[in-house]
């Protein structure tokens, strides 16, 4: 018999309830919202926040130089805007211990986000489509320092192969000369960076506001590896009736993700998953080929039919 | 492990927030496609934090399902990206603004001669209605045929 709430999560789920129940004390208006995001609150992030506006302003620079020419001044614009985020980057790097799990995140996800930001900000499509491609390996990294081996490696032949490869041919096909007015410019960068800003800080004050409990901190090797026996359910258990795999959503014990426990996960309990997306692969393939056809643009056989019929 | 959930989440978000700058400023059409898919690359990564976070396979089958969906996503949108390029010869997003509202496609500057400008595309009806009453009504249109 399982526990329902498992006892390394049900601390969790009492802590936060206790959290959702404080903050549904107030009714929703305005001002009780205004009153949540108090100053002693926002005080309490005050480095993240700023790092938050420094880079903002940073990536602002750099986008803001994109669509003019290459001048000594505009240059300049551009490395002070690349500095800024960079210093931010340390800031953040400096802040933690160092040790060899931390170094490994904070390498992958600051090529991750390298990548990323010098994927907007590139004026050629080729070299922004190859900064996309660094930006997908370096997740792919991050994937596997979570044990999610099979993801990372599918991730990478998805995008970083198969994707990528199919865009840049369409863009060749499509875009013959090399840079096109379009590429120069952009549309309302300022308010672009300052929206997603806003999100971030919103989305980081949710995250920090919450009370996590779980088995992230727990390192590798702490946790067991599921053993084969009970994950698969063989023919004996099921015809007695004891079904060993859990219900959906719920967690038994703490174990290592493996690869072979994501298969078994996958084509047991997510079996008409894997049906739905290989239906959902053969209608996109079959709209992609009806939409690429050359089609006649002016007479319909519709209205052939209509002259004919009334001849 | 020192790297908490909290890292994790701000990192997946800030990938979605560079994916969001990428979709909401450039203007290729390509391109557009390809912040998607980095906004979707974010949200992977924070399914897969949270798996780990609770020690189950739902982020991993989350993920499979968000591949599976850019896979599909990446045909559609360059099939009609082709489609769109054969009208107005350009990869330009806001030679399209005048799908939407008829003020701003002023905005762009010169347009290139499209081929909708000289054949434009009327959408396909299927035959209906009466025809007009001066000459006789076709009783089977289906089962008229052209004189040999």
């Amino acid at each position: 018999m399982l526990p329902l709430h498992p006892p390394h999560l049900e601390a969790g789920f009492e802590a936060r309830s206790a959290h959702v129940q404080l903050s549904y004390k107030y009714s929703i208006t305005m001002n009780s919202i205004l009153a949540q995001i108090s100053t002693e609150r926002l005080a309490g992030h005050w480095l993240e926040l700023t790092l938050l506006v420094l880079a903002a302003f940073g990536l602002l620079c750099v986008l803001s130089t994109m669509p003019r020419t290459e001048t000594l001044r505009n240059q300049a614009i551009k490395w002070i805007g690349i500095l800024i985020m960079v210093g931010c980057a340390l800031v953040v790097f400096m802040q933690t211990p160092m040790r060899w799990e931390t170094v490994l995140f904070y390498s992958f996800s600051g090529l991750a986000l390298l990548g990323g930001i010098a994927f907007v900000c590139s004026r050629h499509p080729v070299y922004a489509a190859c900064n996309f491609a660094v930006a997908v390996l370096s997740i792919s990294g991050l994937l596997f320092m979570l044990n999610a081996a099979y993801l990372a490696i599918s991730m990478m032949i998805v995008y970083a192969g198969a994707t990528i490869i199919i865009f840049l041919f369409v863009l060749m096909f499509a875009q013959r000369s090399t840079l096109q007015i379009h590429d120069r410019g952009l549309n309302a960068p300022i308010i672009a960076v300052l929206f997603a800003a806003v999100l971030v800080a919103l989305i980081g004050l949710g995250i920090r506001e919450q009370r996590w409990e779980g088995l992230l901190s727990a390192t590798f090797q702490d946790l067991p590896v599921k053993s084969e026996a009970k994950s698969i359910p063989d023919a004996d258990s099921v015809a007695v009736g004891q079904d060993s795999s859990p219900a959906i959503g719920m967690t038994t014990a703490p174990h290592r993700l493996t690869v072979a426990g994501f298969g078994n996960a996958l084509f047991t309990n997510y079996l008409w998953l894997v049906v739905l997306a290989g239906a959902m692969l053969t209608i996109a393939a079959i709209g992609a080929m009806y939409m690429a056809e050359r089609h006649e643009p002016i007479m319909s056989s519709g209205t052939n039919e209509l002259k004919r019929a009334s001849r | 492990m020192t790297i908490s959930l909290v890292q994790w989440l701000m990192l997946g978000a800030i990938l979605f927030a560079i994916g969001l700058i990428g979709f909401l400023t450039r203007r290729n059409l390509i391109l557009l496609f390809l912040s998607l898919e980095l906004m979707l690359a974010g949200v992977a990564v924070n399914a897969i934090a949270f798996a780990r976070h609770h020690g189950n396979y739902d982020g991993h089958v989350f993920v499979l399902v968000i591949l599976t969906i850019a896979a599909s996503e990446a045909a559609l949108g360059l099939s009609l990206v082709v489609a769109l390029n054969r009208y107005r010869q350009s990869l330009d997003l806001n030679l399209w603004q005048d799908l939407g509202e008829n003020q701003r496609a002023a905005e762009t500057g010169e347009m290139p001669p499209s081929i909708l400008d000289e054949h434009p595309v009327f959408p396909k009806l299927t035959p209906a209605g009466l025809s007009p009453l001066d000459r006789p009504l076709p009783q089977d249109v289906s089962s008229h045929q052209p004189k040999a």
